[in-house]
């Protein structure tokens, strides 16, 4: 396997783009930071920090992931280059473990980029963190996970559609669906507050008024405030697809720490398994 | 004697159809095995389960003796090179870059030998010109680069000469019989250019309808080649009953006109014909070719 994956690195550091999106996340903190500094309300380190696993917008990072997945892996199928492999006596299974390993690496890089430049630049500018250190640390490893788990969907689309278009696609498809879920899952957990005000009326059916003559009001139940059950199952969507786990880390302030860490565990080796199966039993064309 | 590939009893279905059905065939090491047969015979899908990249529904093969069920096929498949349907090459990339890749996934521990490949198949002076701006033949000729880059005993070749001009299927041609001289390489080629295929095969096995109708080597398919002779005369009298104390079959396509099948000398035609009061005006030997015997083994033109 380690042969494949030397392959697979060799063709990457040749694509362009991989190198756009290296300039991308290595410019990106740069500019925030300058920004951020010469404004007047500016960024903590801590939202500057967060703000590696949304990248402005919580879906982007599904969206560079599987950008650069079609891209580096699409091409063995549209160029019939994976029958190399397999005639040369490479197996399916090493093949897609292969491609797995190098797009997770691949997603991790671009983030250590963004982290390095961050605390090279950022940090100075920013000032130091504000969270607890423990917190800080559960930010890297969710926000690592999340983008291993956006590496491992993708490798799934891409090696199980084993097309080009199709892969791009279905991509769209699926983050654009992980987006709606995670959006409406956290308008519903964030969103709606458990209390609305509202006039107060006496027993005469009267507005009830203070001494100046102003309306009174009171703090009654949100009739549209969701029950537990939907804010369990809204808090559940969030920790366990990856788009809702973005959403959480690039917004800060979660703490379904453990929750996200098993559940992106849990995608991650599900996806990988079922397209393993289902990619070694696939005709190559 | 050694084989590189052996194959029992494959079928492959395709729902309802039956791509091959219980081919049984062997390639001895060194041998140049032509798989002779039409569009849609089986040719492709046998080769693509060889090469691994399809399964077969029913029977086995092996490669160097190592099943393609066990764990040693992956070490065996390192002994083998392969173009199936067309180059597997990277568009964007050089051919020095493409062979660059095939020496990584082979776990060569350097580049050594690439310039020698390329200059092997005429490609040294393409610098960075990328793939995809090569013509059909350069393509071929880098295919074939590739799958040598393992240095292997058995290459694979899918119709490797399609829609190469003549000079590049004689390069092509030059390249394999080099290969299989200097190197003891075994070759598997699928054509039904059979004329091209004749000049270069050692075996054959003639595939029709998923289903290997005969396996000859190159000496017995000449053995049983006919040998014929195309006559024309200056007249149709007593021309039967000359042609019939040769004691030959014969065949006449007009009545000054015929072919003799069998061996006869020209100057004791000659004479026979002169004894009958009949002059010979035009002579010429000629051999029963692979493809007439490929009609032949099909039963007939129609099947082609």
């Amino acid at each position: 396997m380690f042969k494949l994956l030397k392959a697979n690195f060799a063709r990457v550091i040749k694509s362009a783009t991989f190198w756009i999106l290296v300039a991308l996340y290595a410019l990106y903190p740069i500019i925030i930071a300058v920004i951020e500094n010469s404004s007047f309300e500016r960024i903590t380190s801590d939202k500057m920090l967060s703000l590696n696993y949304g990248i402005e917008w919580f879906p982007m990072q599904g969206v560079l992931i599987a950008l650069l997945c079609c891209i580096i892996f699409s091409a063995d199928f549209h160029n019939g280059t994976l029958k190399n492999k397999i005639i040369i006596g490479q197996s399916k299974t090493y093949i897609y473990l292969a491609n797995l390993l190098t797009m997770m690496i691949l997603s991790l890089a671009l983030s250590v980029i963004y982290l390095l430049v961050f605390f090279i630049l950022g940090m100075p500018l920013l000032g130091k963190f504000t969270s607890s250190a423990s917190t800080i640390i559960w930010m890297l490893v969710n926000g690592a996970l999340m983008l291993m788990t956006y590496s491992a969907v993708m490798t799934l689309i891409v090696m199980v559609s084993k097309n080009s278009t199709a892969a791009v696609i279905i991509s769209l498809v699926v983050l654009t669906c992980g987006a709606l879920i995670a959006f409406a899952a956290h308008y519903y957990t964030n969103n709606i507050p458990p209390f609305i005000k509202d006039f107060m009326i006496d027993e005469f059916g009267n507005l009830m008024r203070d001494e100046f003559g102003d309306v009174l009001l009171t703090d009654v139940p949100n009739p549209y405030y969701p029950s537990k059950a939907v804010r369990v199952f809204c808090q559940f969507l969030l920790d366990f697809f990856p788009s809702g786990q973005s959403a959480q880390i690039s917004n800060g302030g979660y703490s379904h720490t453990w929750q996200m860490l098993l559940y992106s565990l849990g995608l991650i080796t599900a996806t990988s398994g079922v397209g393993i199966a289902v990619f070694k039993k696939s005709n190559i064309k | 004697m050694e084989y590189c590939l052996t194959v029992d009893n494959l079928s492959k279905k395709y729902r309802k159809y039956l791509a091959l059905d219980g081919v049984t065939m062997r390639i001895p090491q060194g041998a140049i095995y032509g798989l002779v047969g039409k569009n849609g015979a089986g040719k492709t899908t046998l080769i693509r389960i060889i090469c691994g990249l399809q399964s077969p529904t029913v029977g086995t093969y092996s490669i160097f003796g190592a099943p393609y069920t066990g764990k040693e096929i992956y070490s065996a498949r390192r002994r083998m090179g392969g173009i199936v349907e067309s180059p597997a090459l990277y568009g964007s990339m050089s051919a020095k870059d493409n062979l660059k890749q095939q020496f990584l996934l082979l776990g060569k521990p350097s580049f050594d030998g690439i310039d020698k490949l390329l200059e092997m198949v005429d490609l040294k002076d393409t610098g960075k010109k990328p793939v995809r701006n090569f013509s059909l033949g350069m393509r071929q000729r880098l295919g074939i680069a590739m799958a040598l880059a393992s240095d292997p005993d058995f290459v694979v070749l899918d119709e490797p000469i399609n829609g190469l001009d003549p000079q590049g299927i004689v390069e092509i041609r030059e390249i394999i019989l080099k290969l299989n001289k200097e190197r003891n390489i075994a070759f598997l080629i699928s054509s039904h250019i059979l004329d091209e295929l004749s000049k270069i095969a050692t075996h054959y096995g003639f595939i029709d309808k998923g289903k290997i109708l005969k396996e000859i080597t190159k000496d017995q398919l000449e053995d049983s080649l006919k040998k014929r002779i195309v006559f024309k005369v200056d007249t149709a009298v007593e021309l039967c009953s000359a042609l019939d104390e040769t004691h030959l079959q014969y065949k006449l396509t007009s009545p000054t006109e015929g072919e003799l099948y069998g061996e006869i000398s020209i100057s004791a035609l000659s004479d026979i014909l002169k004894c009958h009061g009949i002059t010979l005006i035009k002579v010429s030997e000629k051999d029963e070719t692979l493809e007439s015997y490929y009609i032949n083994l099909l039963g007939g033109e129609s099947n082609v």
